[in-house]
């Protein structure tokens, strides 16, 4: 029985190594992009990363600024603002509209309001 | 040579960790071009199953991008660095695996690295040979399967076992003696008269 020499045993193995190595499995697209989007959230916050952003003020703007991340806060004020009017006019009741207009009115019947009645 | 175990020079993914951590996305393409397939490949090696593999992959890519901070060059190879963290997840997930097995099933405690080898080998002669590999003592087994397996430099795989140049040279001369004897008796199986 002879021993097989170091350097057929050595070729026995390169044999097998190759074999391995040719039937593993290649990185397909869908593992390139989750391991790539891995290196986008974990890549460190350089000067030449980190997004440009203006300097934050305080108050309404800056918070405007923080919630909605516009570049102008006061555009947002604005544009906030803007929203909460046009959100009270629409849900203000047509009543509430007349007693503000009533001002030199006498008496709740006058004002001839549905519900003066349950009022008197 | 493979992707992972390019030994000779500079360590140009060295370089391209530097450049990751400066912000420069083109670099962490580049890496994942270089460093994927090896990771990958290895993993499945060990495992046997390509959906861990490329978990284990992945994984280990993402210790590899939040390591890139505070990299330092010249201390260790990339590419070994990594191929140390693929095997480190491989060996817990092969433990984690364990109490699923019977125990009938589970004859005696081998390298269950070179049991996926053996479940890769496909011909007589192949097997045979992954029966003898999985024979050998741990530390002889990892260096022949870096070496023939993963084409590792015998540096690289010094650094990566923790041991000299001479040793890993002394591992794997002791290594094949050993499946010498181990595959005297199976030599007309192996294709040898």
């Amino acid at each position: 029985m002879t021993e097989l020499s170091e350097r057929e045993i050595a070729g026995l193995l390169d044999d097998l190594g190759t074999k391995t190595r040719a039937a593993a499995p290649r990185p397909g697209p869908d593992l390139m992009a989750r391991v790539l989007a891995d290196a986008s959230d974990a890549m460190p916050q350089t000067e030449a990363t980190a997004p440009a952003r203006a300097t934050r003020s305080g108050g309404w703007i800056g918070l405007m600024d923080r919630i909605w991340n516009w570049e102008n806060g006061a555009m947002a004020a604005m544009a906030l603002c803007l929203a909460v009017g046009i959100g009270v006019g629409m849900e203000t009741d047509l009543s509430v509209l007349a007693l503000q207009s009533t001002a030199e009115a006498d008496t709740l019947a006058a004002l001839d309001l549905p519900f003066a009645e349950d009022l008197l | 040579m493979t992707e992972t175990t390019d030994q000779s020079g500079p360590d140009e993914d060295a370089a391209l960790i530097a450049r990751y951590a400066a912000g420069d996305h083109a670099a962490a393409r580049l890496l994942t071009e270089r460093l994927l397939p090896g990771a990958l490949r290895q993993a499945w090696r060990m495992l046997g199953d390509q959906a861990e593999a490329e978990d284990v992959a992945q994984m280990a890519m993402l210790r590899l991008w939040k390591q890139a901070p505070s990299w330092r060059a010249g201390e260790a190879r990339v590419s070994t660095w990594l191929y140390r963290v693929v095997h480190n997840l491989c060996i817990d997930r092969l433990r984690r695996r364990r109490p699923t097995t019977s125990i009938d099933d589970a004859p005696e405690p081998v390298d269950p690295a070179a049991s996926a080898l053996d479940r890769i080998a496909g011909a007589e002669s192949d097997r045979i040979l992954a029966d003898a590999i999985a024979t050998l003592p741990e530390r002889q087994r990892r260096a022949l399967v870096m070496r023939h397996f993963d084409e590792m430099s015998n540096p690289d795989i010094g650094e990566a076992l923790d041991c000299s140049v001479e040793a890993v040279e002394s591992l794997l001369s002791r290594a094949r003696r050993q499946l010498a004897k181990i595959l005297a008796k199976e030599r007309e199986a192996l294709g040898y008269d």
